[in-house]
């Protein structure tokens, strides 16, 4: 017989997702793990203005993530096709 | 094999209500925040901070009705910390993932700015769990109360003197698990004290609803309903579509045709849930007076990799447009009992119509599906049936074809999903008991290339609506073709 259990609420599940106490730290490293995919991964100096630009941006928040797009910088950055999404100012256009 | 429909021109047994076609706005992840609003100083473009292309996309598919704060967030919300000059609104930090700030400048004032905007009904979300009579009431008054009070002349200080028109009012939300974890009789002899103090001050009828079920828990049903039906207007159901379980959800693009047929499956579980509800409530209110309220349902994946896991951020491919398409279906079918429906959520969150990144917008298949369906708001129910073989995989067939019609003076509109994975489907729709002869029809369809088709930033248009092949082939039979993984929209005007 399928299965049809329950979800919890989406409150709910936020919270409980957010326990993990993620740090900027352990996000990093994680990337950093990566595998490099020529022609999808950014080169490391790349990645690395990508991150400079995004220290300096007001919608860095909390250090880790963008607020324009919900994503984690560290990961984003790492994307060679990924643009910046800050309004009508793609901050990493010209890197 | 050519499968068959039959509309029943001599049934038109009810109306479908409009907010069947209703929506979902939490303070969760980026709904609010960067979804509808993004305060008056943004470089995005606003309506008095009121994101303008979100609320076009809204309007463009005719939104009946909006539900806020939340959800779970509504039984932890306190009114009073979104009201005021902004300056002095109550400020907080989640400091476990990335100092996110609740700023509080999105409260009721901002949000029922917004369903005048949108041109929607307000369905605001009371709190039980964390909350006390007080405070609800009081809620209450400051919206609705025209007369001179605390509340009215607070409502008026903050820049409204006018109420407000509260159309919907539900008393706690998910009160068997998050909002206050009670057991059903607990909860029923709450809402009959909490709903008291509901009041109606003006002649403009509040429509009060209970918290309901999580999903087949027929038992909360029985009790809510037999200890407090009377004093209630609706009673809500949450049932999300989850694939292939709870501990091991995918990303929403990522699924093979096992994935497509567990997803549909259980989404047409729907009618299961509906109907049980429907017979249980129908013990204590055999004349449906009390309305079914589906206020949480969709698609729930894992989120897009890379993103806050605490957002709930999700694409959305043709399988959800499908979900979507066999729910739609199930709730005008089911019309007499379920009177509204919020999909989970409105922007950025769950199975969302509608994404944003920065400036810019994604209308996902979800979107597209309640385009093609709200045509049937406020339409007259017409009874129709699919004749049709099954498709799917072992223990999770379902029919091809799901499908509901109603009619508007002389238009009958009538929404069909085809489930099938790969192949098309040749569809005969026939109109018995017609009075003259089928005069014209036109027909339009959402599909995309694979069953994995969605819109991107990059690539917003790649699922789109577009015409479809309908002829009259007899008086009152329109023959198309059905192509497969799709959403099919008919106009046929007698």
């Amino acid at each position: 017989m399928t299965d049809f259990s329950c979800a919890p609420c989406p409150s709910c599940a936020a919270r409980e997702m957010q326990t993990g106490r993620l740090t900027k730290e352990s996000l990093e490293a994680h990337v950093a793990s990566l595998v490099y995919v020529p022609g999808f991964s950014a080169d490391a100096d790349l990645y690395k203005m990508r991150l400079e630009v995004c220290s300096h941006c007001v919608a860095l928040q909390g250090g880790m993530f963008c607020a324009y797009s919900a994503t984690y910088v560290s990961y984003r950055a790492k994307m060679l096709g990924a643009s910046c999404p800050f309004p009508q100012n793609d901050k990493w256009k010209d890197l | 094999m050519k499968e068959s429909i039959v509309v029943d021109m001599s049934e038109c047994s009810c109306t479908i209500s409009p907010d069947i076609y209703g929506h979902f706005a939490e303070h969760l992840g980026r709904c609010i925040y960067g979804g509808f609003w993004v305060g008056k100083a943004s470089p995005i473009p606003n309506t008095d901070g009121y994101r303008t292309d979100v609320v076009e996309a809204f309007k463009e598919i005719h939104i009946p009705s909006l539900r806020w704060p939340g959800g779970c967030f509504a039984d932890e919300y306190h009114w009073q910390d979104g009201i005021g000059p902004y300056e002095t609104r109550k400020r907080m930090i989640n400091t476990h993932w990335g100092g996110i700030v609740e700023d509080n400048s999105f409260g009721t004032h901002e949000f029922f700015g917004l369903c005048e905007l949108l041109g929607c009904k307000p369905y605001v979300n009371g709190n039980v769990g964390s909350g006390t009579v007080q405070e609800m009431s009081e809620w209450v008054e400051y919206i609705t109360f025209s007369g001179d009070s605390p509340m009215s002349r607070l409502r008026a200080q903050n820049g409204r003197a006018e109420p407000w028109k509260l159309d919907y009012f539900g008393v706690g939300n998910e009160s068997w698990g998050c909002g206050g974890n009670m057991l059903p009789e607990h909860y029923a002899s709450l809402y009959r004290q909490y709903q008291t103090y509901v009041r109606q001050y003006g002649s403009d009828k509040i429509f009060k609803i209970a918290c309901g079920p999580n999903s087949s828990d027929w038992n909360w049903t029985d009790v809510v309903m037999k200890n407090a039906g009377q004093y209630m207007d609706g009673l809500s159901l949450h049932h999300y579509t989850i694939e292939p379980s709870w501990e091991n959800k995918h990303t929403a693009t990522d699924f093979g045709e096992d994935g497509w047929y567990r997803a549909l499956s259980h989404a047409s579980f729907m009618e299961e849930l509906v109907r049980r509800h429907d017979e249980i409530m129908s013990k204590y209110d055999p004349h449906k007076r009390v309305a079914l309220i589906v206020d949480e349902w969709g698609m729930w994946h894992a989120v897009e990799p890379g993103t806050n896991p605490g957002f709930l951020y999700q694409q959305n491919t043709m399988r959800d447009a499908l979900v979507a398409g066999i729910t739609l279906n199930i709730f005008n079918n089911h019309a007499d009992r379920v009177r509204m429906a919020n999909i989970a959520q409105a922007v950025n969150v769950l199975q969302s119509p509608v994404l944003t990144e920065g400036n810019r917008i994604v209308l996902t298949p979800t979107w597209y599906v309640f385009k093609l369906f709200k045509d049937h708001q406020g339409g007259t129910l017409l009874k129709s049936r699919a004749a049709c073989a099954f498709c799917g995989i072992e223990g999770q067939k379902i029919p091809h074809i799901s499908v509901s019609a109603s009619k508007k003076e002389a238009v009958v509109t009538v929404t069909i999903t085809n489930a099938d994975y790969a192949s098309s489907q040749d569809v005969a729709v026939s109109l018995a008991h017609i009075s003259g002869s089928i005069q014209n029809v036109s027909a339009s369809c959402l599909s995309g290339d694979t069953p994995a088709a969605h819109n991107t930033f990059a690539s917003p248009d790649l699922v789109n609506e577009t015409p479809l092949v309908a002829k009259v082939s007899m008086k009152d039979t329109v023959e198309l073709t059905l192509p497969p993984h799709s959403v099919t929209l008919l106009h046929i005007a007698v």
